[in-house]
């Protein structure tokens, strides 16, 4: 039997070989001529967006398998073969200064075995375990993308994602973190050629050094995330961009708008890359107005068809190109822009009490999820690069590509901007004559020391986002990953509970993220879509007073003869949204039965407006958007008929809103019928928890996972008779319910 | 013009992209029904302890379990809540037992009543065995249109000589009867 480190290891080197294949017959078709070094590092990083693009195509044709992926492999990598892309080319780059030369080797292969053993230890990061490999493993069960709507982030791009399935074929989970491992390894590789190339050689390495040893950049490039591979792909557009400037090469408009456009398809953050491309050549090309077109047109149109597979998928699938963002431009079921407005306000802040804690917290703290280090406090100081004009092309890039991090406040988002930061602040230290070089020695050698797990340890917090500690018989499979991952990631166990217990068919809601990418049961995340919020929703209502329907609102008025009837909200503000658990329609005190031809509607959230008509007290329509006039719902009978009342059972978790009553006659005159409604309070309900998990199953949902940390987890806990729910599994403080 | 060209399907692809879904009609939906068995339904005035939904009518010292599928143990201060839509002409009824077992260490046991923490009535028990008593309810105590609670306080429970655990009265049903 093959050991399975032979399988990962394969894995992660074949989908590095094919891309930089690809790279490599890109680079060379466009008769670009690079330095030997670099070029090895930037075929990769031009060859990734095209082996992804390709993955991505694969799957869109149902052919996401591992004997495809490996028959599409072998045919580039024989017709690199064939072309020579192995034998190097170019002449060697400036030499490195030799201590320098020596000081890097050192620390790089120090830490890279380090990244290394980590890297190929069982994958346990959160989001690599939940959805960045739990998508791509659903991908590699179906074949293929399959219409996913419950899943707000299988609407992200995944352009990395996709290299990660390609590896994930064959080595599984830590074959596609290794191919994360691959960027980590790039990165600095292409910041040390920029400082061959451009007379910045030890600035180039220091700022290689201080970004690789970071222990944030560490333990996001050793897991299954992209935001290391974002940030070299940020910077080889720069290189791209620099080295266009220096040589004028047009034939660099291409990978420049591919690298651009796959930032987009990697992170949405990334497609300021775009924008750069497009101003630096405006810039540069100012007065050379037909070549700016040109370069313009060819870097525009290779940017977008990168990026166009991911706006494609989703605007077909989901309605709306950049979801989950933008979701009140681009109205869909799936997302609202209620969720979307707190998802964004959370990661804006992430319950700091001040962002002048931000410094200190992503440098020493570790609260924003990892830490580069202290001597990043000294980054400030990166702004006297100002004085060259290197300096003020990495700073501009620093700002761009930091720009998102207004966003998104967790120290990951800055690790784009972070190479050239660091190779600014090189810089500044080494541009102080002889004092200068022993500052950037010294400041190197505090960041290993500070940055080495155990030390690191010492000063951050326990939550710290950070490596943990990996054995080589844990690294290679000797000892079995069975125990590493029950050690390292609680979670874990639940995810092996869900496989075991749950029909393949079965659906599972979940109010906490679980591992996904250790089950292949479909799971339902209560936060990740609307749908399964509103699962969420009807669960919670049992259990929070303000949710029960028990504010009645009747709105009487003289009898007449209406086609259609519409409630209709005035007020304006945050953060209530409206809702409506039920809508009645009354004459003469007797409630209309909902016939099949009456036409229901709402706006905003028109999709769910049938839940105001279920005869549900644990269901309710809802705006899903903060207060504004002119939202209503409305009822068209098909015919006239006499009416005159209309109630409605609202929650209490409303308070702003303002209704008035309007009708629309048989001629089509709408009219005011009541200005507002006579409220009163309805007795409390009870048996709710009941009616709620009726509801859950009707929506075809027959498990659920609940966090001995969830909100009302001792609820489901005590009372799971009045549920009608039964414990079937526990690990770790997850416990698995079947709905009976 | 050729260079013009992929900036022009750009744009007009972008612009098709910016059509949502537009907002639909939809047919009223299945109308649901209350579980069977669920006791679905508004809190009410009168509770048997084995009623689906009892456990919603419960706020303290009665046990969670109900005994021969007809009734449970209080503790030392039970409390009840019932919901009532109007208050006149009712009476408060409790259907309770004073078990053989606990009486031999506690005697005669008598009931407090108190309705929104307010006293209204006392229920003497000289024997044990089972009884059903109505009290009439003073005016001005109980609350239309809310909640009520209603506290049914022994003067004295039984105590386990071996662990301290504590039993009080019977019960099988409470609540306002016309």
């Amino acid at each position: 039997m093959i050991p399975q480190a032979v399988y990962i290891l394969f894995g992660f080197a074949y989908t590095v070989a094919v891309a930089a294949a690809l790279g490599k017959l890109l680079l060379r078709g466009l008769r670009l001529r690079f330095f030997r070094e670099e070029e090895h590092v930037l075929a990769f990083l031009t060859g990734a967006p095209l082996l992804s693009t390709l993955v991505f195509l694969l799957c869109t044709a149902g052919l996401a398998r591992k004997g495809v992926f490996l028959a599409v492999g072998a045919v580039i990598l024989t017709v690199a073969w064939r072309r020579g892309a192995h034998r190097p080319q170019g002449d060697p780059l400036p030499p490195l200064d030799p201590f320098w030369r020596r000081l890097f080797l050192l620390l790089f292969a120090a830490f890279a075995l380090l990244y290394w053993s980590n890297s190929m230890a069982p994958e346990i990061s959160p989001d690599g375990t939940s959805y960045h490999l739990g998508l791509v493993a659903r991908y590699l069960r179906e074949h293929g993308f399959r219409r996913l709507t419950t899943n707000m982030y299988a609407n992200l791009s995944q352009g990395v994602e996709m290299l990660f399935l390609f590896a994930f074929a064959f080595g599984r989970h830590s074959a596609a973190a290794m191919v994360h491992f691959a960027f980590l390894l790039a990165l600095p590789l292409a910041m040390v050629c920029y400082g061959r190339r451009f007379q910045a050689a030890p600035a180039g390495a220091c700022g290689a050094l201080l970004v690789f040893l970071s222990p944030v950049v560490g333990v996001d490039g050793i897991s299954a995330y992209i935001d290391v591979a974002v940030a070299a792909l940020a910077f080889t557009l720069f290189y791209f961009l620099q080295v266009w400037d220096a040589e004028r090469a047009d034939g660099l408009w291409i990978p420049i708008g591919l690298v651009a456009g796959f930032g987009y398809a990697a992170k949405y953050t990334a497609v300021l890359g775009v924008p750069y491309a497009l101003g630096f050549l405006l810039w540069k090309l100012r007065r050379k107005r037909a070549l700016l077109l040109r370069a313009a047109a060819t870097v525009a149109a290779c940017a977008f068809l990168m990026m166009l597979p991911w706006l494609a998928k989703n605007w077909l699938w989901v309605h709306n190109p950049v979801s989950p963002f933008f979701n009140a431009y681009f109205p869909n079921r799936y997302v609202t822009p209620g969720f979307e407005g707190e998802y964004v306000a959370y990661l804006r802040n992430y319950g700091l009490k001040s962002r002048w804690q931000i410094p200190a917290q992503i440098t020493i703290g570790g609260t924003l999820s990892g830490v580069f280090g202290p001597v990043f406090l000294l980054a400030p100081l990166a702004l006297v690069a100002l004085r060259w004009p290197m300096g003020r092309q990495l700073l501009l890039a620093a700002l761009i590509f930091g720009i998102p991090y207004a966003q998104n406040i967790g120290t990951r988002f800055l690790i784009p901007a972070a190479p050239f930061i660091a190779i600014a602040l090189a810089m500044v230290f080494l541009g102080l004559g002889r004092a200068g070089r022993y500052a950037g020695v010294a400041l190197v050698v505090i960041h290993a020391v500070l940055s080495w797990p155990d030390v690191l340890a010492l000063y951050t917090g326990p939550t710290t986002w950070r490596l943990v500690k990996v054995t080589w018989r844990e690294a290679l499979r000797i000892k079995p990953e069975e125990g590493f991952l029950r050690s390292n990631l609680p979670s874990y166990g639940i995810a092996r509970l869900i496989e075991r217990n749950v029909p393949p068919e079965g659906a599972v809601l979940t109010f906490s993220p679980v591992p996904e990418a250790y089950t292949s049961r479909n799971v339902l995340v209560g936060y990740q879509s609307a749908s399964n919020r509103v699962l969420q929703d009807i669960l919670w209502t049992p259990l929070t007073s303000d949710f029960a329907p028990t504010w009645l609102l009747r709105f009487r008025f003289p009898g007449q003869s209406l086609r259609r009837m519409r409630v209709v909200q005035t007020a304006r503000g945050g953060p209530d949204y409206w809702s409506i658990s039920e809508m009645r329609v009354y004459a003469d005190g007797k409630e209309y039965p909902r016939a099949a031809s009456w036409r229901l509607r709402a706006h905003p959230n028109p999709w769910y407006v049938q839940l105001a008509f279920d005869n549900s007290a644990v269901t309710r329509w809802s705006s899903q958007q903060t207060l504004f006039p002119g939202m209503f719902i409305e009822a068209d009978f098909g015919a006239s008929l006499p009416v005159d009342e209309v109630r409605l059972a609202c929650a209490h978790d409303q308070y702003k809103v303002r209704l008035r009553l309007e009708g629309q006659t048989a001629a089509g005159q709408w009219k005011t019928l009541a200005a507002k409604p006579e409220e009163s309070e309805a007795p409390p309900l009870s048996g709710m928890r009941r009616a709620a998990i009726e509801e859950v199953k009707a929506r075809g949902v027959g498990y659920l996972v609940v966090s001995d940390a969830d909100y009302y987890a001792a609820d489901f806990r005590a009372n799971f008779a009045q549920w009608g729910i039964l414990e079937i599994a526990e690990s770790n403080g997850y416990r698995l319910y079947r709905l009976l | 013009m050729r260079p013009f060209r992929p900036v022009l399907v750009s744009v007009l692809l972008v612009i098709l992209t910016a059509c949502g879904e537009a907002p639909e009609a939809y047919a009223p939906p299945p109308q649901r029904q209350a579980p069977e068995g669920s006791g679905y339904a508004y809190l009410g005035r009168y509770v048997h302890m084995n009623d689906i939904n009892a456990e919603a009518y419960l706020v303290h010292d009665v046990a969670p379990a109900v005994e021969s599928g007809a009734w449970r143990w209080t503790w030392r201060r039970p409390e009840l809540r019932f919901y009532l839509r109007e208050t006149a002409g009712l009476e408060f009824a409790l259907d309770f037992a004073i078990a053989d077992a606990t009486f031999r260490q506690t005697g005669p046991v008598t009931l407090t009543l108190f309705l929104n923490g307010q006293r209204f009535s006392e229920v003497r028990c000289p024997r044990p065995g089972a009884r059903q008593v109505r009290v009439p309810v003073p005016a001005g105590l109980a609350h239309a249109n809310a909640v009520n609670t209603v506290v049914i306080q022994p003067d004295k429970v039984w105590v386990s000589p071996t662990d301290g655990a504590v039993l009080g009265f019977i019960l099988s049903g409470a609540g306002f009867v016309p």
